[in-house]
């Protein structure tokens, strides 16, 4: 500590330094932000650029090929779905323009649509060939023909139709306007659709599309909300039946812009699944017998780990059994099951079920899953009920396959003779554990979460799920949910696996406010279900025949809630 | 010490206090704000509900709150830099045990009427308790290492809390504009050369342990976007082409196919400057970025002006502070930087992070009315 007298003497000195000091550094720290300036006005320049020469056109870039024929899709009952027409287009060889202003102007009348101006600076243009309009009606044919100028000339061509129109729009996907396949089935089988002219077979059916479609439209229209998606699966061969992602495109007219739309949720949108999950765990648990049916679990008090509470939906002041944990979804339990098993044990199972890769499956449209950066115990636990990682939910339809099938991984495929779904299956759980988990899915739709997908002459089981959507900035919406419901059927045999999603569904008076999976998902795998049972035989049964894991299972529910 | 050279005064009434208010500056302020109403009414569609009419209000209790935060005593605001510093770091840790966990981030306070980043809170609060450390500190004493640990401190503490929220953008503009007012003080060149090749060394780690999934998401995003169009590149890839089909002068107010069409998220917050450049054009979105090197320029010329080393730094410290949000913010939406989520100041939607805009304009503003005070060291 100076002395007062020295610090009034040095005061003026130390303020000149100061001053002189933060001077220099002052205009050190100006120039260094308007470097930052001139990049980010370089980066704008770099950016808005293009836009800005093309004078806001935007330019529609063709080749000259015309578009060829591509082989019929068509659906597992011959159902057309993708085929092409034979259309004439007219175009133009310059070099036989005499006056291309007369000419264009001619043409022009014919087409409404077209821009005499361009289409006269076209015929201008030094090329020997140049689009005029591709697809005539043949009212627009004789027309053009009356003109009779050298110039002109029609080439048949091909032009793609999609008789069913919004119906397969992400799975088909579509072409454009010469002929080449830009997504969907249309792109991943561009080279056979191209080369082989044979009708290519898919297992989707029509109908049961159809179906799913409209029920989860119904059910998106009744919770306001912006999307859904909805798959049906066979779980042995991993045929694909039904695929449903809305909203939707149709494919005769699509617009790429419309990013929304053409977003296909099954395979390239990545959710937390929530609750859906938690089968996978509890079976990896049953499997490396950590847990049992019976065992107890204490889930009255929300479970602390780090900073996170873990806390259960609908709370328990009992200690309840692990097959209460199960139909009543209990994050509590679920979480101790994951830490009796084990980070490492969970991972790798999770890895078995195909979680960290991207989904196989004949789309070119697949995302990649979100998975913790690092994976310590806190992941474990929010794993265990599907937050912190994100999977498609065709993941998830594919996993929950394995789950009830006997235990085996299928390979989902669209087309009938999908080349990726001969390696063999590989085995994730013992048959004894695949059981136990259908008959713990079908108490749940019996007794517990899901029970608006219960049909009255067949075991449906199934898991509800709802998660609460992380928005692009990484912070969780707490209103905004995503509300699944996956359900196998007939439970005491699995044959199909159907999961359904609603995005960002809001509760109902109807609901009593709930936006839960078991209100908007359950009721449309339910009614899909009902509108299945005609057409498929092993759905095709009178009543319900006596299923002994669930009755066995039973037993484990200490007191009616 | 009362002839003492430096400054002027040591007090000012009221009126000459209101006589001295830098009305100009208040001005640019206000068209900023304003510029910020229409793009978020253009947002919402053609609406002013729901954000801009929200932005207005929020504008005209900042307003408020700009020139009373102006009108107190450069004096008192010197003497609540460490007590208000203190309270920024318990409302930090408050939200850290008391917010209700989600499962991920956690960043608000629910104050009935608006929720409050104390994150917001601590981007000032620290500038103006680094300001009062370094205004005591001769050029001879900024070079001894022991004279750092406290402002060392001072940052570390907040960074720390606000990195395991977590919020990588915020915990970096702490230590960003913590450096600079460190810069400013006169630290030697040297140093920071050393800081930031330990911060280089420190990237493997942090990606190995630190980063949080979707942060590191965002990184390979940013390396290459195009690669995933459909998944987590969507945002740049979108943001770029809503900014490439603006040219020159744009496709007017409320013509904004791209952005309005909801293919831009986040188009009333993180993304607006996209939103504004793609209806505005080239020409509007380097006016907008003019407004903004207006404020710079008024920031700094006011530091320069003030007589006294806890205003300069304050005004040095706090300019700088809201360049960075504009810079971070508009380099994020052209892809020049990963996607942090730093709001675009006074301009995106969100309550905290105006007011504590407004509440850095209003020490700079204060700095400005006092700049011929005299604030002696002890």
């Amino acid at each position: 500590m100076r002395g007062i007298h020295r610090r009034i003497t040095t005061l003026q000195g130390e303020y000149v330094q100061n001053f002189e000091r933060a001077r220099t550094r002052f205009f050190a720290l100006v120039m260094f932000f308007s470097l930052a300036f001139l990049i980010v006005v370089g980066r704008l320049v770099y950016l808005m650029g293009p836009g800005i020469l093309a004078g806001d056109q935007i330019v529609q870039v063709s080749q000259n090929a015309p578009a060829p024929k591509r082989a019929n899709i068509v659906d597992r009952n011959g159902m057309l779905i993708a085929t092409s027409l034979e259309t004439k287009s007219l175009y133009a060889d310059p070099k036989f323009v005499k006056d291309a202003k007369k000419l264009a102007f001619k043409i022009a009348e014919i087409f409404p649509g077209l821009d005499a101006s361009e289409l006269e600076s076209d015929l201008n243009k030094k090329s020997r060939f140049v689009w005029v309009k591709r697809h005539l009606t043949p009212k627009q044919q004789a027309a053009v023909l009356e003109i009779g100028d050298p110039a002109l000339n029609v080439q048949t061509e091909y032009r793609r139709v999609y008789p069913q129109d919004h119906l397969f729009s992400h799975v088909i996907g579509y072409t454009n306007i010469d002929g080449q396949g830009i997504a969907g089935l249309e792109k991943y089988y561009d080279d056979i659709l191209l080369s082989d002219q044979k009708d290519m077979v898919l297992n989707l059916d029509t109908a049961l599309q159809d179906i799913l479609r409209s029920e989860t439209q119904k059910s998106m229209q009744e919770f306001s909300a912006i999307g859904g998606s909805g798959i049906v699966m066979d779980v042995n061969s991993g045929e694909i039946l039904a695929m449903v992602s809305l909203p939707d495109f149709d494919p005769n007219k699509p617009d790429p812009s419309d990013t929304t739309a053409m977003f296909n949720r099954n395979t390239v949108g990545v959710y937390e699944m929530g609750s859906t999950f938690k089968p996978f765990a509890f079976a990896a648990a049953l499997e490396d017998k950590v847990t049992r049916v019976n065992k107890i679990y204490d889930v009255s008090e929300p479970l602390k780990y780090g900073r996170f509470r873990i806390r259960d939906y609908h709370p328990y002041k009992r200690p309840i059994t692990a097959t209460e944990v199960f139909i009543h979804s209990s994050n509590i339990g679920t979480a101790q099951m994951a830490l009796d098993l084990g980070t490492e044990k969970l991972k790798d199972f999770y890895d078995d079920l195909g979680f960290f890769d991207k989904v196989t499956i004949d789309l070119p449209e697949r995302g990649s899953p979100i998975l913790p950066s690092v994976w310590r115990e806190v992941n474990t636990v929010t794993a265990s009920y599907g937050h912190g990682i994100a999977v498609s939910p065709l993941h998830v339809v594919r996993a929950t396959a394995a789950m009830v099938n006997g235990g085996t991984l299928p390979y989902p495929h669209l087309a009938q003779n999908a080349q990726h779904t001969d390696k063999p299956q590989i085995s994730v759980i013992s048959p004894e554990t695949s059981d136990m988990i259908a008959g713990l899915l079908a108490l749940t739709v019996e007794k517990g979460t899901g029970s608006k997908a219960a049909h009255q002459d067949i075991w449906v089981g199934g898991k509800t799920g709802t998660s609460e959507k992380i928005s692009a900035t990484g912070r969780y919406e707490e209103k905004k949910l995503l509300s699944s419901f996956v359900g196998v059927f007939p439970a005491d045999n699995p044959q199909y696996v159907m999961l359904v999603s609603v995005d960002e569904p809001k509760g109902t008076k109807k609901s009593f406010g709930f936006a839960t999976g078991g209100w908007t998902s359950a009721p449309v795998v339910g009614k899909t279900i009902e509108y299945m049972k005609p057409s498929m035989p092993s759905l095709n049964v009178a009543n319900k025949k006596p299923f002994p894991t669930l009755a066995a299972l039973e037993k484990f529910i200490t007191e009616e809630d | 010490m009362k002839q003492a050279a430096v400054g002027q005064k040591d007090s000012m009434n009221i009126t000459e206090r209101i006589f001295q208010f830098n009305w100009s500056y208040l001005f640019f302020i206000t068209v900023v704000a304003v510029v910020g109403y229409f793009a978020l009414y253009s947002a919402a569609g053609g609406d002013s509900d729901p954000w801009a009419s929200r932005h207005a209000i929020r504008y005209g209790i900042g307003l408020v709150g700009l020139i009373i935060v102006a009108m107190i005593d450069l004096k008192v605001w010197q003497a609540l830099a460490y007590p208000l510093y203190a309270l920024g770091l318990l409302l930090l840790i408050i939200v850290e045990i008391k917010g209700q966990i989600g499962m991920g981030a956690q960043r608000w306070i629910n104050l009935g009427f608006m929720n409050l980043q104390p994150s917001e809170v601590m981007k000032i609060v620290v500038i103006l308790a680094l300001a009062r450390y370094f205004s005591r500190v001769t050029v001879e004493e900024v070079r001894n290492p022991k004279t750092l640990l406290v402002p060392l401190a001072l940052i570390g503490m907040p960074t720390l809390l606000v990195l395991i929220q977590p919020d990588l953008g915020t915990a970096l503009m702490i230590i960003m504009a913590g450096a600079a007012i460190f810069f400013l003080s006169g630290l030697p060149y040297i140093w920071f050369a050393g800081a930031a090749g330990g911060a280089l060394a420190m990237i493997p780690i942090a990606w190995q342990f630190f980063l949080h999934d979707y942060q590191k998401n965002r990184v390979m995003t940013f390396l290459n976007p195009e690669n995933d169009p459909l998944g987590t590149g969507y945002h740049i890839t979108q943001s770029k082409i809503a900014l490439g089909s603006g040219g020159l002068t744009g496709k007017g107010f409320l013509e904004g196919t791209q952005s309005r069409l909801n293919f831009l998220p986040e188009k009333q917050t993180d993304f607006i400057f996209t939103l504004f450049a793609e209806e505005w054009g080239f020409i509007g979105g380097c006016v907008l970025m003019g407004l903004f090197i207006v404020l710079m320029i008024y920031g700094y010329l006011i530091a320069f002006r003030s007589n006294n080393s806890f205003g300069r730094l304050l005004a040095l410290g706090l300019t700088t502070n809201f360049l960075l949000y504009v810079f971070i913010n508009i380099s994020m939406v052209m892809g020049l930087i990963p996607v942090v989520g730093v709001p675009l100041p006074m301009i995106s939607n969100g309550g905290s992070a105006m007011l504590s805009v407004l509440f850095g304009f209003g020490l700079i503003m204060c700095v400005y009315i006092h700049r011929d005070y005299k604030l002696l060291r002890r």
